[in-house]
């Protein structure tokens, strides 16, 4: 199926500043050392309670970029909705049905509060912006997507600015 | 206070992330994409194996500023650029320079290379702390 960007294109401008809210709730200790170790980082703020007292973190400490990297906070999608490279078919900024693949285009994350194990989290996701552009290897779709994390009581910890490639 | 200085080198940080710590990396961050764990996957792609994901390279940058910062810091912000695809059993080396201090924030003009090869370049801000 070629790229339909144009279609493409027409449902993002239809989502442009539309906010998808979801509760996160704690992250909790096993996700954040388990992402610890993914990365290779031995910190003990993620796992000593003493240690992270000592730098200034109320409990134990997240990475911080755990919230950011993960792709989808959903149990899903299933297999069978997934493009067959394991992408998901369809996602905020993503419209499913045009034949678009999606590259990374860069971020911007500014992280203004601690997120700890028992932070109850809130993520927010908002289409900024979707324009199109011609490059020396065709057309393509750059989409600017904001995404949020903030405390049940509004207080935001993280926002991250990204933009996504669609070809 | 920190004794971190403008010009201060960033601390050389090295990693060889495994195809095991790829795959548990795009476990955690629930990320299907095939490259990243699916090595025939990844060659049909055109790549030369597992491909090390985008924010993989962020937190490595972010762990580099944060050693140099030293205890108690907190990262402020981070912005990168991927400039080429590193692949799973490759040793990359973060290197980078404190560009300057202002109100406890020193902001860190980072790389990622492999051997000579330019892969990621980034900027973190950190909020030292005494």
């Amino acid at each position: 199926m070629s790229a339909d960007l144009q279609g493409a294109h027409e449902v993002l401008m239809a989502e442009q500043g539309r906010t998808v809210r979801v509760a996160l709730g704690p992250i909790g200790a096993l996700a954040a050392q388990r992402f610890a170790v993914a990365c290779g980082d031995d910190s003990p703020i993620y796992t000593d309670a003493a240690a992270a007292h000592a730098a200034g973190y109320r409990s134990l400490a997240v990475p911080p970029l755990l919230l950011t990297s993960t792709r989808n906070w959903g149990p899903g999608p299933a297999a069978g909705l997934l493009a067959a490279d394991g992408t998901p078919a369809a996602d905020i900024g993503l419209p499913g049905g045009f034949g678009v693949r999606v590259m990374g285009g860069g971020q911007e994350i500014a992280f203004s509060g601690d997120v700890c194990v028992d932070t109850d989290v809130v993520a927010e996701f908002t289409l900024l912006d979707a324009t199109r552009k011609s490059g020396r290897s065709g057309d393509l779709l750059i989409v600017e997507l904001e995404r949020r994390f903030s405390d049940v009581h509004g207080t935001t910890l993280i926002t991250c600015n990204e933009q996504r490639i669609l070809r | 206070m920190t004794n971190l200085r403008p010009g201060d080198p960033v601390p050389r940080l090295e990693r060889t992330p495994s195809e095991v710590d790829l795959f548990r990396f795009s476990a955690m961050t629930w990320n299907a994409h095939r490259i990243h764990y699916d090595r025939p996957w990844a060659e049909h792609e055109g790549h030369p194996g597992v491909v090390v994901q985008a924010h993989l390279h962020g937190a490595y940058l972010a762990q580099a500023a944060m050693a140099a910062a030293g205890p108690g810091a907190r990262l402020r912000s981070i912005t990168w650029s991927n400039r080429r695809v590193v692949t799973a059993g490759t040793t990359v080396r973060v290197t980078g320079t404190v560009e300057s201090i202002t109100d406890a924030l020193a902001t860190m003009q980072l790389e990622e290379r492999v051997g000579d090869d330019l892969c990621v370049t980034g900027t973190a801000v950190v909020e030292v702390r005494a």
